[in-house]
């Protein structure tokens, strides 16, 4: 019984973890043309 | 129900709810949103049998990659109108052609006629979370591609524009998206699923071949000044980036948007409009309007049998009306359209036009091979059967509607060639280049067609392979302009010969390749 539970997945951590993929996406997005910036504008 | 057990107390969702026979709304709407968002994100790579493997993050990096890329090209030397309204247009036509495959596509449709609609959801419950779960994409879409141009418009414009691009791009698009549902659904009653399928594919073409040239022309004019582009200010100033770059300068700098702003109000009012009419409409039964089939007259050239018509027919509304293969062929033609735009508008010299025009008719057949790379995958692809269950062998009739459809296409397509080219060159110079034009495609198009090694339309889109890098597709994407431009180096009286000869080689061939049956009409 106690095994069954262990097997049985929430169907929405796919979606989280989904979400949470996305995040970080927008994370790299951000951190990307911020690099470029400072790099071209001399600041780094 | 009648030998159903009774649920244990504790062990299923909504127990109480379920004792009053009834689910809340928000529940209903909660089940619903997570069911369309796991289908918009995760199932591609569910149905394909993969686990935990998403679309929209792959999609979403490569995209906002090239959005970063587009940006940080322009962000340094640029104006901070023109940088705004370039930015948004790429990011928008993006975010358009993703909303219009992945969440206003008919696959959704579908499974909302089978699954949602025939539950007891309220209307209001199913309308607000269908309303909810495209802003919710759209946000999450969007507001990643447009992170990238709004961090580098900092150095290009004010910090104050970090907000307030991705609020107006957020505020364009949706209006845009808006409009563009509401014309799906406004076509959907009046001409039926058919009709529906035809715009949607057409204005994914045209966003697509759009993208391609507009980021070509659009970065010229970003650099050059408005005038660079073709149409010039007055186009560009009608486009809606460009209102919404006037917003975004009107709610930072204070600088007045004047008639921009009530051409923003004018879109944004346009959906609702739409809508209004929409729902006065008769939902029409969805057959769409019945159209009589014609054999193109100039397949008779080829002096075809009835089995050839047959196939000439099918393939020709297959090639036309499949999604998958419009969306990869018809891009492809963007390429020559566009070397043929930017060239124009280079200028060139009076000695260059000949070369040039040579260029143009060829264009068609140095991309064919490519095009007919793409024949074998289809969205229907169980269309295919027709051929299979043939008298004649699969391949062979695949092939043979292959042939003629791409014969008759190359005649139509020469035609208006030769009407650009004659108001440029005059009657002689066009019609010797387009028939030389015609008769080297007829020569080589049997041995092109006979590389197709799939029946065709019966694979899935999904699992397309690309052409080979450096193989005979490649190669003659560039030996067939080199020669174009050879054969217009020769002299006239001699051109002409060759072009006799290539012509009644061309059409014996395209005649007798892959015949069907023995018996002709």
């Amino acid at each position: 019984m106690s095994q069954e539970k262990e097997k049985k997945q929430d169907p929405k951590s796919a979606l989280r973890r989904e979400f949470i993929s996305i995040l970080l996406m927008y994370v790299a997005l951000t951190v990307l043309p911020f690099l470029t910036g400072f790099a071209c504008s001399g600041s780094l | 129900m009648m030998g159903d057990p009774k649920p244990e107390k504790g062990t299923r969702p909504f127990n109480r709810d379920r004792r009053r026979g009834r689910i809340p709304p928000f529940r209903q709407g909660q089940a619903l949103l997570v069911s369309w968002l796991t289908q918009d994100l995760l199932g591609r790579a569910r149905r394909s049998g993969k686990k935990g493997t998403s679309s929209l993050t792959p999609t979403l990096f490569s995209q906002g990659f090239l959005t970063f890329a587009f940006a940080a090209l322009t962000y340094q030397e640029v104006e901070t109108t023109a940088f705004l309204a370039g930015n948004m247009a790429f990011a928008i036509v993006l975010t358009l052609i993703a909303m219009l495959g992945e969440v206003l596509g008919k696959d959704r449709r579908k499974a909302d006629e089978d699954f949602v609609l025939t539950s007891p959801i309220p209307t209001f419950v199913f309308n607000s979370v269908k309303m909810v779960h495209s802003l919710l994409l759209l946000l999450l879409f969007h507001v990643g591609l447009v992170l990238a141009p709004a961090i580098l418009g900092m150095w290009n414009s004010g910090v104050a524009y970090v907000w307030a691009l991705p609020l107006v791009s957020l505020l364009l698009v949706g209006g845009l998206v808006g409009i563009l549902a509401s014309l799906m659904e406004l076509i959907h009653k009046l001409r039926g699923p058919s009709a529906l399928a035809s715009f949607t594919s057409i204005v994914q073409t045209f966003l697509l071949s759009g993208l391609f040239l507009g980021s070509l022309l659009g970065l010229q004019a970003m650099f050059q000044g408005a005038q660079s582009f073709p149409g010039g200010r007055t186009l560009l100033h009608s486009l809606p980036p460009y209102w919404g770059a006037r917003l975004a300068q009107w709610i930072v700098d204070g600088r007045d948007p004047g008639v921009f702003a009530w051409l923003l109000v004018g879109l944004f009012l346009t959906p609702f409009l739409i809508q209004g009419m929409t729902s006065v409409l008769p939902l029409r039964p969805g057959e769409g309007p019945q159209k009589r089939m014609r054999i193109p007259v100039l397949a008779r050239l080829f002096g075809v049998g009835a089995a050839d018509k047959g196939i000439l027919q099918y393939t020709l509304i297959l090639l036309g009306r499949d999604q998958a293969y419009r969306l990869r062929a018809i891009p492809l033609l963007g390429l020559p359209v566009a070397v043929v735009l930017l060239a124009m508008h280079a200028g060139i010299s009076e000695q260059e036009i000949p070369f040039f025009f040579a260029l143009v008719h060829n264009l068609p057949l140095a991309w064919l091979p490519f095009l007919l790379h793409f024949v074998p995958y289809a969205t229907d692809h169980e269309g295919s059967w027709l051929t299979k269950l043939g008298p004649e062998d699969p391949l062979r009739t695949g092939r043979r509607g292959v042939l003629l459809s791409f014969a008759v296409w190359m005649l139509r397509l020469q035609f208006l060639l030769f009407l650009l080219d004659f108001g440029f060159r005059g009657f002689g110079p066009a019609l010797l280049t387009s028939l030389l034009g015609l008769g080297l495609a007829f020569t080589i198009l049997p041995f092109l067609v006979a590389s197709i090694k799939e029946l065709p339309f019966s694979q899935d889109p999904a699992d397309l392979k690309p052409p080979e890098l450096g193989g005979g597709p490649m190669l003659l994407a560039v030996l067939i302009p080199v020669l174009a431009l050879g054969l217009e180096v020769i002299p006239k009286g001699l051109g002409a010969l060759l072009c006799a000869l290539l012509l009644v080689v061309g059409r014996t061939f395209v005649a007798r390749s892959f015949r069907l049956g023995k018996k002709r009409s």
